[in-house]
């Protein structure tokens, strides 16, 4: 028997596919037709690198799907059943007249040079492959121009051991891309969200040889013998430490109202303490005089001149042309009235005294009585001096048994007998322009 | 007498020869067994860092599975295969018994070829005993014909501390702080990455945003926006951030109010004569 030579022996079998029964397909014109032995001799193909083409069982196949002819040009195609391949053919042209044991080339690839540089467009490459035709004659009288022979259904498969899968094998590029820094949102907006998933893209498909280099706070360790990279980060390694933000891209902006890129105030542009006295918390105290009052719920600080505990001249008494309004001393238990003879008119001028237990008492300026006893309208001299004016209301308020009164120089001092706080009083000074009492002090209890 | 042209098919030819072996190889393991040399009807071996022959090393048996170790005088599994002798959902029990190719794949997982058999003829794999069978490289060695080298050049991939494998397309994603660039290529016309650790400042937004806190069936939000205070009756901190209140001014020199810093805080006092 004689040796046949592979490509010789292969037009006589089925190979390279798959022995599965007769190769039929379907004739465009005259329906199932067998696909001569010697149009295919021999093929092999590579899958890319990106997908799972699982020979395994034949879960995948590669498959002649179509061959057509226009004019003298045949067009084998083959497809892969693989999911991640199903958009994607290898199709090789070839002449009829080729001759015996032409061999073609075929690959399916892509590039995404939208939007990219030229130097950084990836060329993706989904298969690409040998085929190796034999004698076209026969194919040639059973396929006219413009007729086409078909099976989608995969049955025409290639042998497995004719694919060769790249899945996985080998690292094509190397891409960088950031994560959008937190924002702060515009102007602080409550309402607007600061973050978002999208990954902002540096560069693309970048192969041959890489260097990392060590930028702000970052050693880079390279160990050639575990063929390890470790990346660590440490205050001041690398290039040092950053004092300005880094640019996720070039066109990056701070949002509205802010001057970082982050968003938000800088650290000048924030109240951090208040006289001297740094954050986060401050406390404001209440010296003399002053109330501050915290209300939590309302987020509020009240802060009250209170005058506790200062001799205080109350604007109101010191004016005139009037009567004097009430004064209301609750809390207090002390009155000090400061006497000012000169503007005291006899029968027009008194002082009334509300006590807490709701006895009014009138005192009236006379002049020339003096009361002494308890009574709840006492009178009081008006004297030749501030003095001696003081002296003659010490003298009647204190003889009232609700009150008790004593002088000092121009100033008479009151209390009630039985209570520390409560007491009301009000003054009767029709306006001639001269108050009788210049200040009404109190001191606090 | 006319001569006659006999042309099996490719399987069918390979049946009859110890293909994808070598000629030499008698199939043979140290525990006696025999690979019957029609088992595997044709391969295709491509294991990526392999450069030497290849053959099989171990057969290994432990039902309902049986693993078969593909590796070199110097690494005895350098790709492998493992599959279910006995299960429903397996191969052998599938409707197609024309074709079943054994997917060879190495430590991360990656293809590595195909030994194509059938379901028949893998099913003599249940007849071996349990354990496991080695063969010397000389016994079990493919033909060149059905090995690819496949230098390791290049990079073929990363790995991570956690032994996650990616290839193909790489993606390093900075983030949480990390900032990666391509800067300018050097000299060595190679792409430069510069890495930086520049750090999240407003990290706690990131990572609670949008996301509550129930407690005793109230909701809280764990991350709000804030409102910083950046002036007072228009007026801004100083460069420190420093805000000062004081008591008085041009108009009223002197005001008995004082506003005075101590360590325990901001005092407001009224000064004057104290009743007595």
């Amino acid at each position: 028997m004689p040796a046949l030579q592979f490509y010789n022996d292969n037009a006589a079998i089925r190979y390279p596919f798959v022995d599965d029964g007769p190769l039929f397909m379907t004739h465009s014109a005259s329906g199932s037709i067998e696909l001569p032995n010697d149009a295919v001799v021999d093929f092999t193909c590579i899958t890319g690198v990106d997908f799972d083409f699982n020979t395994a069982n034949s879960l995948h196949r590669v498959y002649l799907s179509q061959i057509s002819r226009t004019g003298d040009t045949f067009t084998f195609t083959f497809a892969f059943n693989a999911t991640s391949l199903l958009s994607y053919t290898l199709s090789f042209a070839v002449s009829a007249t080729a001759a015996e044991f032409t061999r073609i080339y075929a690959s399916s690839s892509a590039s995404n040079a939208a939007g990219l540089p030229a130097n950084e467009t990836c060329d993706y490459l989904y298969a690409e492959g040998w085929l190796t035709v034999g004698d076209l004659t026969a194919l040639a009288a059973l396929l006219s121009s413009g007729q086409t022979m078909t099976r989608a259904d995969g049955s025409v498969w290639l042998e497995p051991s004719r694919t060769q899968s790249l899945y996985n094998s080998f690292a094509r590029s190397i891409n960088i891309a950031n994560a959008p820094r937190t924002r702060a949102p515009d102007n602080c907006s409550h309402s607007s969200s600061s973050y978002s998933d999208e990954i902002i893209v540096n560069a693309k498909c970048l192969d041959g040889i890489i260097k990392f280099k060590e930028g702000y706070n970052v050693t880079v360790n390279q160990i050639d013998t575990t063929n390890t990279l470790t990346f660590t980060a440490a205050i001041g390694a690398g290039i040092g430490v950053l004092c300005e933000e880094v640019l996720l891209y070039p066109t990056e902006k701070a949002p509205s109202g802010s001057t970082l890129l982050s968003g938000g105030p800088t650290c000048n542009e924030i109240i951090t303490g208040i006289n001297g006295l740094a954050g986060p918390n401050v406390a404001l105290l209440a010296g003399t005089g002053i109330s501050i009052l915290d209300n939590p719920n309302n987020h509020t600080i009240t802060v009250t001149p209170t005058m506790h505990g200062l001799d205080v001249c109350l604007p109101s008494l010191s004016s005139d042309g009037y009567t004097m309004v009430e004064q209301d001393f609750v809390g207090k238990e002390v009155l000090t009235l400061t006497v000012v003879t000169a503007n005291l008119t006899a029968g027009l001028h008194s002082i009334t005294f509300t006590t807490k237990n709701a006895v009014t008492i009138i005192a009236a300026a006379t002049s020339a009585t003096t009361t002494a006893t308890d009574t709840n309208n006492p009178s009081f001299a008006i004297g030749a001096t501030d003095k001696e004016t003081a002296t003659n209301i010490a003298t009647c308020l204190n003889a009232n048994s609700n009150l008790t009164a004593t002088s000092k120089d121009d100033r008479v001092t009151i209390a009630q007998t039985n209570y520390a706080d409560g007491l009301v009083v009000s003054m009767t000074d029709p306006g001639d322009n001269a108050a009788f009492f210049i200040a009404v002090n109190y001191v606090t209890s | 007498m006319a001569e006659r042209t006999i042309h099996p098919q490719w399987r069918d030819a390979n049946e009859e020869s110890k293909y994808p072996f070598a000629d030499t190889a008698t199939l043979t393991s140290l525990t006696g067994v025999i690979i019957e040399q029609d088992t595997f009807l044709d391969a295709h071996l491509y294991p990526i860092g392999n450069t030497s022959n290849l053959h099989i090393s171990s057969v290994v048996v432990s039902s309902p599975n049986v693993t078969i170790n593909i590796g070199t005088t110097t690494n005895s599994v350098i790709c492998s295969v493992t599959f279910d002798l006995f299960s429903s959902t397996s191969v052998l029990s599938s409707a197609s018994l024309i074709d079943y190719s054994l997917k060879l794949v190495d430590a991360y997982n990656r293809p590595a070829g195909v030994l194509v058999s059938d379901a028949i003829r893998l099913s003599r794999f249940r007849s071996w005993n349990e354990g496991t069978h080695n063969f010397l490289s000389e016994e079990t060695e493919f033909c060149a014909s059905v090995s690819t080298p496949t230098p390791e050049e290049g990079l073929r991939g990363l790995t991570t501390v956690n032994n996650d494998f990616i290839a193909g397309d790489i993606w390093l994603v900075g983030e949480n702080g990390i900032v990666l660039r391509k800067v300018d290529t050097d000299t060595d016309n190679c792409h430069v990455i510069q890495v930086d650790a520049v750090g999240d400042p407003l990290f706690r937004r990131r990572l609670c945003q949008d996301k509550t806190l129930t407690l005793n069936d109230t909701k809280y939000n764990l991350f709000e926006n804030k409102s910083y205070l950046r002036t007072i009756n228009k007026i801004p901190p100083d460069l420190y951030g420093n805000y000062v209140i004081s008591a008085g001014d041009t108009t009223t020199p002197s005001t008995a109010l004082r506003v005075v810093s101590t360590p325990d805080g901001i005092k407001l006092k009224v000064v004057g004569q104290t009743s007595t």
